[in-house]
């Protein structure tokens, strides 16, 4: 890891948030405005934090950075270009899960710190859906893992150089997704969220900075779910045409696009229904992914 | 934040979102707050604690008109200062939880099991007057036993206006006007003037329900069909504002957008997860509390008095109806009545003369009824059963339910905040 990485990863969370930001914009069929997604940054930054009476403000104001730092951690696993790959550590794939479990103490520190029930419930509804859906996560991982018996990033991505993971697992795939999705509360996953449900659920008493920090790291989360479904499924830099640093941008975005869209289509999942799902459909397939893909690998990978 | 919901300014013929506002659920999100000139008394207080969510600086705008009625002006200070009785909201304790309950830990336990035998935080939830999950002024009271509804109650924030204030619900005064050219003694319309009425009657109809499926799919977070459900509405709110008879000039294509919308949503199946089996109310049930209108369809139950209307008659009208009675059976059916409603406002248009019949009118909620031509309004005892009946069932229908299921359940009746149907 050298300094070079480190600011490549600062340059990927400035020009991917504002990418992401102009590719909302699109999918909801609004003309792209980056300049005044700025000034809204500009505005949230210089406002002051209003800290609402009667919150534990040790948990308040540790929430919003916290949450970030994971978004971070998580992007900064996710592999680019044969030149530029994050982290690469050996075991970068599931650091990427663990990196991702981090969200859910900062969101139940947020929805903690305001006391009112409402946050409180977004906060555990979090919780529950983080240990539902963390596991497909990382089994759909391991699968993914398996023929190139590592769980390195760019291994993966070298191993996929023929046929993309998602083509030759796409029962992994189709399971890493939405939960993916869901573990970044990325609509129609946005529970602890539920603006019209919970009014704000457990970020309903942020302002000033700490909302634009949320904010930033919600985008962030969404770049490092798109980034690494690209890396360890659609083969990341590999494809025809295009120079080799240009597709996994062009990857990341088509799958940020399709959570988004999935996101404004359908309606926000129940938490019962989330959980039955997970834990009775999801995490059984998971286990019948890696079976799979042990006999993938066996076939074609040896 | 919008005050009152932009459903109620859509009624008053004003589009909050073609003005470019975002309308937020979490003040904390939002930078401007909107309020008309003048809002009930009984609102003051929470429209002055949604001013204090909002984070400094923070602007307030004054929309003129009272689409909601009443006779007070906003109490809110001209420089858009927070009343003292509220600014100790606004300073920021040490954040201890336990400072208010002495000993008592925030995550104290009741020590009673909950249904499924889990021992849980007993909590309570308001929301209202001015949530977005409901019509402003609803106020629905929960208790929470873990995230789970223990128990309900739904009630108002608002009262009736006097008589000389005009129909209470904004969203059924077409109907009430109507009601009023209806009445026992009244001078029989021109047939002109009935095609007009009945025009401006389901146009309402069509506006009310579709303002009530963008909140509920607001509610389900279904952010297109929101969007295209309020884009489509777009020419029914202008329409409010219009004279009564430009009506007779209405292009009915600008309709075809939201028709089609409403027809994707009737062939779809997306409503159907969040939806199906949800709060079930049987036609039995309905007939037994009094409960007409489009909750007693959604049923089973047929009662609809444009069925033995002669001017809907002569437009050969056919009541709406589904079997299943549940949430997603009471969304279906406002959304084909709101179908029904801008075909027969059409074929009005081109009949050009319908003939007049005395009696009450169904309106968007149910049977709109004017009192008599020499009387004062009635008094609300008579026809607020049937509201406070279906604010019951609704309140039951979230018992024993996880919060989001709970508010649903609750927003699918379209309660409406007034005490009577009016």
């Amino acid at each position: 890891m050298s300094w070079w990485s480190l600011a490549g990863i600062a340059a990927v969370v400035g020009v991917g948030t504002l990418a992401l930001v102009m590719l909302e914009e699109l999918v909801a069929g609004q003309r792209p405005a980056p300049g005044l997604a700025l000034r809204r940054a500009g505005v949230l930054l210089r406002r002051p934090i209003d800290r609402p009476w009667a919150i534990d403000a040790w948990l308040y104001h540790l929430a919003p950075p916290l949450l970030l730092s994971s978004a971070v951690l998580a992007l900064a696993m996710v592999p680019w270009a044969p030149g530029f790959r994050g982290l690469d550590f050996n075991t970068g794939a599931i650091l990427f899960s663990a990196a991702l479990a981090y969200v859910t103490p900062a969101i139940l520190m947020a929805g903690w710190s305001a006391g009112r029930p409402l946050s409180v419930a977004a906060g555990f509804r979090f919780l529950a859906m983080m240990l539902a859906y963390e596991m497909p996560i990382v089994m759909a991982v391991t699968a993914a893992a398996a023929p190139a018996a590592s769980l390195r990033p760019t291994y993966i991505v070298e191993v996929q150089a023929a046929v993309p993971m998602a083509v030759s697992q796409p029962l992994a795939f189709a399971l890493f997704v939405p939960a993916v999705m869901a573990v970044a509360y990325i609509r129609p996953f946005d529970l602890p969220q539920a603006d019209s449900e919970l009014g704000g659920g457990a970020f309903a008493h942020y302002s000033g900075a700490h909302a634009a920090i949320l904010g930033l790291a919600h985008k962030v989360l969404l770049l490092a779910a798109a980034g690494m479904t690209a890396a360890l499924f659609l083969a990341g830099w590999h494809g025809p045409w295009l120079p080799e640093w240009a597709w996994m941008p062009v990857k990341t975005a088509a799958v940020a696009a399709l959570m988004l869209w999935a996101g404004r289509r359908l309606p926000r999942f129940e938490i019962e229904g989330l959980l039955s799902f997970a834990w009775k459909l999801a995490i059984p397939a998971a286990i019948g992914a890696i079976a799979w893909a042990g006999l993938v690998t066996l076939l074609f990978y040896r | 934040m919008v005050v009152p919901d932009p459903a109620i300014w859509a009624a008053s013929g004003v589009d909050v979102r073609g003005l470019g506002l975002d309308p937020r659920s979490n003040p904390a999100e939002a930078d401007l707050l909107v309020v008309p000139e003048r809002v009930p008394e009984e609102l003051v207080a929470a429209i002055a604690g949604l001013r204090c969510g909002l984070p400094n600086p923070a602007a307030r705008r004054v929309l003129p008109g009272a689409p909601l009625g009443g006779s007070s002006a906003a109490h809110l200070d001209g420089s858009g200062e927070i009343p003292e009785e509220h600014e100790e909201r606004r300073d920021g304790g040490d954040g201890d939880h336990s400072e208010d309950d002495g000993d008592e830990d925030m995550m104290a336990v009741t020590g009673e099991p909950s249904a499924d035998g889990l021992i849980m935080e007993q909590a309570r939830a308001v929301v209202g007057p001015l949530g977005a999950a409901l019509p402003t002024g609803l106020i629905l009271e929960l208790e929470l036993d873990g995230d789970v509804v223990s128990e309900a109650q739904i009630s108002s924030a608002l009262s009736i206006p006097a008589a000389d204030e005009g129909p209470a619900d904004p969203l059924a005064a077409q109907s009430y006007e109507w009601a009023l050219a209806r009445r026992v003694g009244a001078e029989p319309l021109e047939p002109a003037t009935v095609v007009l009425h009945l025009m401006a009657t389901e146009l309402e109809r069509a506006l009310s329900h579709v303002m009530w499926l963008a909140r509920f799919a607001g509610l389900l977070g279904w952010l297109d069909l929101t969007e295209r459900l309020w884009a489509g509405a777009a020419p029914l709110i202008g329409w409010r504002s219009a004279p009564r008879e430009s009506l007779s000039e209405i292009d009915a294509a600008a309709t075809e957008p939201l028709a089609d919308c409403l027809a994707s949503l009737l062939d779809g199946k997306r409503l159907a997860g969040r939806t199906r089996g949800l709060a079930t109310v049987e036609s039995g049930t309905c007939a037994e509390l009094g409960i007409g209108g489009p909750i007693g369809r959604a049923g089973g139950g047929q009662e609809d008095l444009r069925s033995g209307d002669a001017a809907y008659r002569a437009l050969e009208f056919s009541p709406v109806g589904r079997e299943r009675g549940d949430a997603e059976a009471r969304c279906l059916l406002r959304a084909e009545e709101a179908l029904a409603a801008l075909r027969l406002a059409n074929a009005a248009q081109r009949a050009g003369e319908l003939p007049h019949e005395n009696g009450p009118v169904e309106g968007p909620r149910g049977p709109v009824a004017a009192p008599p031509i020499d009387g004062a309004r009635p008094p609300v005892a008579g026809d607020s059963a049937a509201v406070e009946a279906t604010r019951a069932l609704a309140a039951r229908s979230a018992v024993g339910r996880e919060l989001a299921p709970a508010l649903a359940a609750v927003a699918s009746f379209d309660l409406s905040p007034w005490g009577a149907i009016l």
